[in-house]
């Protein structure tokens, strides 16, 4: 040990009156103070040396799915499985923007233009992609969108084009009157004399605005402008929510810490929509320090857009127990990680008055793609909600019924009478289960194999259904339905059963023989049909799920089948 | 004050045991020089049998700093040395209790923190102590020392802490010189923790006259001038401290236009250890001051930034990773051109936390 090393660990334990030798190396004396002085000028004394440089790791930029966690194809695109710029099938393509992730959804938009563009789509193929990119999108992807749509040929495309040369003739004049407010010291804000639809057309193109408009953007947003009071600011901000501009990074960043929680809340829900290594961390000092629990709910879905899902039990929490504010907070936090297991807790609010919350229950029932909340979102359609609710329920049930033929479930049910929106999962939603509970569940079960040994399928599966929705988290009883309907000859339901019983106990699953068996069976067999039908990126999906699991109870020749059909299917989609 | 300074020095010395400075032997001396209103920091060192000089008001050759302190270092080689000590040391270490109350508190901090040492951050003494100076002062200089002290601590560097201990801030009011009709360009800006986290709004301007980089500060709810970052100034009026503040009065704002990224990338250090150096001359040593520099830049190469002579540049990833992936995700788009930066030590070595880079023609803000 040198002695300025020895100098350091003194600095570092602590020097006190003890230290007679130290007191005569720094010529001290017994003065306390004489000893710090000279113990932090003889550290300080070495001059700093340049460090080591080291090499940045490549990040990950099209963004993990949420975390909420199978290895369904959706969970697996672009997070260890198949990139989206990989994929060919319009269908697909067509399903992940329906029902992916944020990051999915805008590399399927620009997917698209790449295939429009590479001029392979035959006409009723071009036809076909129109059709899918009229259909209204939440704004987040509403630029790929406009450039795939700008890519096609023909009237469609033509509108495309023209629009964005009405916003290059809208650019022109405002970089004309951002420069005459800053070098002429004009007495408006340029960005308050334009109208709301101009603006809102700046804010979605806002990655292709010149430098200059987008600075002086982010001054506005910083208050550096010498003009914008805090309402224009908050408004602003509000308006480029969805613009996902990394160049409005930093002004976005400095608002997270603002005094003004209005600020800091539009600064959140306008970050988690950037792709860029810069947001992450301010997020997640936002979730965990922030005072404003609005601004940590928003928090926690920003990250969520981002694939982080750490907030959920926050986020789940504020819906149970929080107040009116905090919860329509924490509803529109968990719209990109809400899983399987909020559907119950979910579709109890659908009923609620309250539009903001309406539309974020809606969207959140969407993201999630389960079967079960396609009936109470068609009895709330039939109740007559206002335009945006019913906007938002039509989107959403495209959304379910994508990521269900993604996960090769098959289309939605139609009825609405069973599962949790039967009568009797209406009237309870226990999270953990009391002893009445247990034992209800427990002959719900009974009552359901002993109907199923008379052959009434249909009775053993509503009794069943009702003993998962008193006791979401059992497995037991989303086995039964899944081996129930495999019976029946239902693979598709079958495979979302089998999914909400993993989620509830995976290592239940897999221990039991039967159950594990039926569905590597179940997904192999579905799988197959896929592969028929020409869905190759599904089939591949539902084979990585499946191997995903343990599958040492499963009979050897299923087993190696599947293993050996996902190998040749992943090399095929990859080349 | 030269002479003060050479008395002053001889009557300390003299009151020190004759083997105190054992067989050390001086390295390198930093020089403060007074310049009419404005002080210029001259450090002198010998690097391979050769003078090296560095001054902040200039090149060594045309500098009237390095001459100044040039010929106090030769007129009279003191017969017995010391370390290379502080620069703006304070008597906050021996100061007495009935001293001002600032320096008091920073005296009492130096001795919490040694007494408690930097494995106690959490000392009471050592936190009444910052409180103690926090409410002794309303300096911008004081608040942001103490947030660099905060955060030293509590990623117990000890290093840091001691060269922070060792160079405390002065709550002296400077006297400003004026600057008219002059051009400033802003080139970074950020939010840095203060006596709370983000308490200080600093921007980096740039004088492309000198090359000098001064900074415009303020607590968040203080005004400040108003315009994007990055921008030119072109200032009417302006005022400037010897230590690098600058007050922006009366003054237009203008986009960046490619003269002056010409001229900007003009004045870039052409190598990291150029700027290195101007830093070092700067005050880093010190950790008084927290300089900023400009560096050319090279094509990045196996996910490292590259100085235009191919010398890896090391980033702060301890203060900012986030930024330092961004910095490469922005080099990766264009051809890079210059990286700025603010120095930052951690362990006793320097690193560059990037503020804004110019990439293909553009000046991108990172921070």
């Amino acid at each position: 040990m040198t002695q300025r090393d020895a100098l350091l660990e003194r600095l570092r334990a602590g020097a006190g009156s003890g230290d007679g030798a130290l007191r005569q190396a720094m010529a001290a004396g017994e003065d306390d103070r004489a000893l710090a002085a000279a113990l932090v000028e003889h550290v300080a004394a070495e001059p700093p040396t340049l460090a080591r440089a080291e090499p940045e790791p490549a990040r990950r930029t099209s963004g993990p799915p949420v975390a909420a966690a199978d290895a369904s194809f959706l969970s697996r695109l672009g997070a260890g499985g198949r990139e989206v710029s990989q994929i060919d099938d319009l269908d697909t393509l067509f399903g992940v923007l329906e029902g992916g992730s944020l990051a999915q959804r805008r590399a399927a938009a620009l997917r698209i233009e790449a295939r429009i563009d590479s001029g392979e789509l035959a006409p009723e193929e071009l036809e076909r992609v129109e059709h899918a990119l009229s259909a209204p999108r939440d704004p987040d992807v509403a630029w790929e969108v406009l450039r795939a749509r700008a890519a096609l040929p023909g009237a469609a495309g033509r509108d495309a084009r023209n629009e964005h040369d009405a916003f290059e003739a809208l650019v022109s004049r405002l970089g004309d009157r951002v420069r005459g407010f800053w070098e002429e010291d004009r007495p408006r804000e340029p960005l308050s004399e334009i109208g709301a639809e101009d603006l809102a057309t700046l804010a979605l193109r806002a990655r292709e605005l010149p430098d200059a408009i987008a600075v002086h953007v982010a001054a506005v947003l910083e208050g550096t402008d010498g003009l914008s009071d805090l309402g224009a600011r908050v408004r602003l901000a509000s308006v480029f929510r969805s613009a996902a501009d990394p160049r409005l990074v930093p002004a976005l960043v400095a608002l997270v810490t603002d005094r003004s929680p209005e600020l800091a809340r539009e600064a959140v829900r306008a970050l988690g929509r950037i792709d860029d290594p810069r947001v992450r961390p301010v997020l997640v000092r936002a979730l965990e320090r922030s005072a404003d629990p609005v601004t940590r709910a928003l928090a926690a879905g920003a990250l969520g857009l981002g694939g982080d899902a750490r907030g959920l039990g926050l986020l789940r929490t504020m819906i149970d127990t929080g107040d009116r504010q905090a919860q329509r907070a924490a509803v529109e936090g968990i719209v990109e990680i809400a899983t399987m297991e909020d559907v119950e807790r979910l579709t109890r609010l659908l009923a609620r008055a309250d539009l903001g919350l309406s539309t974020h229950t809606v969207r959140a029932l969407g993201r999630i793609g389960d079967g079960r909340a396609v009936g109470p979102l068609r009895a709330r359609a039939a109740q007559d909600p206002p335009p945006a609710v019913q906007s938002e329920i039509e989107a959403a049930l495209r959304s379910i019924t994508a990521q269900m033929e993604l996960r090769g479930e098959g289309a939605p049910p139609e009825a609405t009478g069973a599962g949790i929106t039967g009568k009797k999962a209406a009237l309870r939603a226990p999270e953990r289960a009391g002893l009445g509970t247990r034992l209800l569940s427990g002959l719900d079960v009974f009552f359901g194999r002993l109907w199923l040994t008379f052959g009434a399928i249909d009775r053993a599966l509503a009794a069943f259904e009702s003993a998962a929705a008193r006791r979401p988290g059992w497995a037991l009883p989303h086995a039964a339905i899944a081996l129930a309907q495999v019976r029946r000859g239902r693979p598709a339901p079958a495979l979302a059963a089998f999914r909400r019983a993993l989620s509830s106990d995976r290592a239940y699953i897999e221990a039991h023989s039967r159950v594990v068996r039926m569905l590597a069976r179940t997904f192999l067999r579905r799988a197959e049909e896929m592969e028929r039908s020409g869905r190759r990126d599904v089939a591949l999906g539902l084979l990585e799920e499946v191997v995903a699991l343990d599958l040492r109870r499963v009979e050897e020749p299923v087993r190696f089948e599947i293993a050996r059909r996902a190998e040749r299917l992943r090399a095929e989609v990859t080349t | 004050m030269t002479l003060l300074l050479r008395e002053l020095a001889r009557r300390a010395l003299e009151e020190r045991r004759p083997d105190a400075g054992g067989d050390a032997e001086v390295e390198r001396v930093v020089i403060d020089v007074r310049l009419g209103d404005r002080v210029e920091m001259v450090t002198i060192s010998v690097r391979e049998d050769r003078l090296v000089v560095l001054a902040t008001d200039g090149t060594a050759a045309s500098s009237p700093a390095a001459r100044a302190a040039l010929a106090w270092l030769a007129s009279d080689l003191p017969r017995a040395s010391l370390p290379p000590g502080p620069r703006a040391r304070a008597s906050a270490a021996t100061s007495s209790p009935s001293g001002a109350p600032l320096e008091t508190a920073l005296a009492d901090l130096t001795t919490a923190v040694v007494r408690a040492g930097t494995d106690a951050a959490e000392s009471p003494a050592i936190a009444d102590a910052l409180a103690r100076i926090g409410a002794a002062s309303s300096s911008l200089e004081v608040a942001r020392w103490v947030g660099r002290l905060r955060a030293a601590l509590a990623t117990r560097d000890e290093e840091l802490v001691a060269r922070l201990l060792d160079a405390p801030p002065v709550d002296a009011r400077e006297e400003p010189s004026r600057l008219v009709d002059h051009i400033l360009v802003e080139l970074g800006r950020e939010l840095l923790d203060g006596l709370t986290p983000f308490a200080i709004e600093r921007r980096y301007v740039l004088d492309p006259a000198t090359g000098e980089t001064l900074a415009e500060e303020r607590l968040r709810d203080q005004p400040a001038s108003n315009g994007p970052c990055p921008r030119i100034v072109s200032a009417g009026l302006a005022t400037r401290t010897a230590s690098g503040r600058v007050r922006i009065v009366q003054y237009s704002v203008v986009p960046l236009d490619a003269d002056m990224l010409t001229r900007i990338e003009a004045l870039a250090s052409p190598t990291l250890e150029d700027a290195f150096a101007r830093a070092q001359a700067a005050g880093l040593h010190t950790a008084a001051a927290e300089p900023a520099s400009l560096v050319r830049l090279g094509t990045p190469d196996a996910g490292m930034v590259l100085d235009s002579s191919g010398a890896p540049i090391p980033l702060a990833r301890h203060e900012d990773a986030a930024v330092v992936t961004a910095l490469l995700e922005a080099l990766s788009k264009g051809k890079p051109e210059w990286l700025f930066g603010r120095w930052a030590l951690a362990g006793g070595r320097a690193s560059l936390v990037p503020l804004s880079c110019a990439v293909g023609g553009r000046v991108i803000r990172l921070r």
